[in-house]
């Protein structure tokens, strides 16, 4: 990641600048994926995301202390979308297909952009050697084409796979307890927040 | 969906353990859609066709880009301080030159956000001290015997000392007032350990120890009683009118605002009686009893959780009139309601909000799924077609 200049000055300031990049860093290709699911528009994703990002910015201290920030960011990308479908009178035509099957269509994309969200982010933090490896096994790739795709033995792929799977599970018990917390609660203020 | 994505993708990395794969699967058999859904994310097409998409949204690009701006925008706000204190230096010179400077340097104003309220009040002790109660620290030192709650959401009267006090005469009851503005909420222990959280723009007058055969306190606005039970000393909530309600140990909710024409009393456990000077009425667990103006009283079973839940921070509304919604989200955004169409009050809205979100994206919700439309003017909420 980047280093950016601070923008505010103080202690509190500093702390909030770097939740907030980190928040952004972590949200914000799964957001506008998300927004684009609706949009069938990057750009137009891409510029209903930043914005929210700059709303959220202007109540950071509020919203950086939210149980479940993950529910709230699709929540409100969700209704931006429609807001801006209206706003271009496109609502009409697309609400007919999404507003019927709303709740099953947000929820099921929810459920798409969090898993990749989760799987890059598990692998983003495994060793360089054993990143790439691991992304060509989940795309369904075996060791031997692994292998030859890397200029690599067969048997270093195999090895860097185990250390891969290992590293995984060893921070998944770690998180787990975290993660079952977090995640009830997230599934119950997803929920409440459907009008 | 309680970790449906924590699942397929531990599932997909291969660290899922039996017990949640076993959910998982469980989860995927309770809908088509789930197992279509399940099994879609566990194709390489699916991984493919995402990062596809991230490889065209460079993150860096736009994060440099919202830093810019989110810099303009305080740039924007330091500029207007500057150009005010220049504006006050230049009255000192000439009047009209400011007039016309100010004028063509005006920026336009920004919608304020409407933030939620938070946990506020103002305790009138019977010395007539005033104690504001907000914030981390409220000035509580010079007070004796009350103590404050965890997160600074109430007060409580409960004698810390575990020795009970000698009960004082009755001529010597001391009254305390506890006052919840608009824009807050607030909950208070009484000394005999009934909790009471009062709802916005509500006010409870208490004993500050309870003494005699009864307990009674007196109620404007809306609150939310679990009594300790006490079989010798009944609980009685003096309302508006002399209408009282009496108790010896439950869980209720007592709303009775001056600007609505009724009083109503939802019972969420045990049993209550409602009484006024003409008579008497018992309510069960469940029910729910609304007095009118003219003095008719009707008794209807109700979820209660509906008319309870603000309490924890919750707007939960079942085919609520639009009106009823918005008159009590008002009383806790601080904001004042214009209709533009009155037909607007009817529409019946269903849905749950957590009272923490900022009005926006409460307008957003509503809009999302209404015909109607809002129009936000500083603290005025215009409602339109």
């Amino acid at each position: 990641m980047k280093e950016y200049p601070r923008i505010g000055k103080s202690k509190k300031s500093t702390d909030e600048e770097s939740r907030f990049r980190d928040l952004f860093h972590q949200y914000y290709q799964p957001l506008v994926s998300y927004a684009d699911r609706y949009l069938y528009s990057l750009d137009m994703a891409e510029n209903i995301v930043q914005d929210l990002f700059l709303k959220i910015w202007e109540s950071r201290a509020e919203v950086l202390g939210y149980h479940n920030i993950s529910a709230y960011l699709y929540q409100m990308v969700h209704f931006r979308c429609l807001n801006h479908l209206r706003d271009t009178d496109k609502r009409s035509a697309v609400l007919e297909t999404i507003q019927s099957k709303l709740e099953i269509t947000q929820t099921n994309e929810y459920i798409r952009q969090e898993t990749y969200r989760l799987i890059m982010k598990a692998v983003q933090e495994l060793p360089e050697s054993c990143r790439q490896i691991f992304l060509y096994t989940l795309h369904g790739y075996s060791a031997q084409e692994i292998a030859e795709k890397m200029a690599i033995s067969v048997e270093t792929v195999k090895k860097q796979k185990q250390i891969a799977r290992a590293k995984l599970k060893e921070k998944v018990y770690r998180l787990l307890m975290l993660i079952i917390t977090v995640s009830v609660l997230a599934a119950r203020v997803f929920r409440s927040i459907h009008l | 969906m309680n970790t449906i994505p924590e699942w397929i993708s531990e599932k997909l990395l291969g660290t899922l353990d039996p017990q949640d794969e076993a959910s998982l699967r469980q989860w995927m058999e309770e809908h088509p859609e789930n197992r279509k859904l399940a099994e879609e994310l566990q194709q390489k097409a699916f991984l493919e066709g995402q990062a596809e998409i991230y490889a065209a949204i460079d993150t860096e690009r736009a994060y440099g880009k919202i830093r810019k701006q989110i810099r303009r925008n305080e740039n924007r706000i330091r500029f207007r301080n500057i150009t005010a204190i220049a504006a006050a230096s230049a009255v000192l010179i000439a009047v009209g030159a400011w007039m016309w400077g100010s004028r063509s340097l005006n920026p336009t104003p920004q919608a304020e956000l409407i933030l939620p309220g938070t946990r506020t009040a103002t305790l009138l002790t019977d010395e007539s001290v005033v104690v504001s109660l907000e914030g981390d620290d409220p000035g509580l030192a010079g007070v004796e015997g009350i103590s404050l709650l965890d997160g600074n959401s109430g007060i409580s009267y409960v004698d810390q000392t575990g020795q009970s006090s000698p009960e004082p005469p009755a001529q010597e009851i001391r009254y305390n007032t506890l006052m919840v503005p608009r824009g807050g909420k607030y909950c208070v222990v009484l000394s005999d350990g009934t909790e009471v959280h009062l709802n916005s723009q509500s006010e409870l007058r208490f004993p500050v120890q309870f003494t005699g055969t009864e307990r009674r306190v007196f109620l404007t606005g809306e609150a939310y009683f679990n009594v300790e039970r006490d079989p010798e000393k009944p609980f009685i909530v003096e309302i508006s009118s002399g209408a009282e309600v009496s108790v010896l140990g439950t869980r209720f909710n007592v709303r009775d605002y001056r600007e609505e024409p009724q009083q109503v009393v939802t019972l969420e456990q045990g049993r209550v009686a409602y009484e006024t000077f003409t008579g008497k009425v018992d309510l069960e667990a469940g029910e729910q009893l609304i007095a009118e103006e003219n003095g008719s009283v009707t008794k209807q079973p109700v979820d209660t959780e509906l008319f309870t839940s603000w309490k924890q921070g919750l707007f939960a509304f079942r085919d609520i009139r639009l009106e009823e919604l918005l008159t009590n989200m008002s009383r806790w955004y601080d904001i004042e309601i214009v209709w533009h169409d009155p037909s607007l009050k009817e529409i019946l809205f269903s849905g749950r909000i957590y009272d923490y979100h900022d009005f926006h994206s409460v307008i957003r919700m509503l809009e999302a799924t209404g015909n109607n439309r809002f129009h936000i003017d500083g603290r005025i909420i215009h409602v339109y077609q």
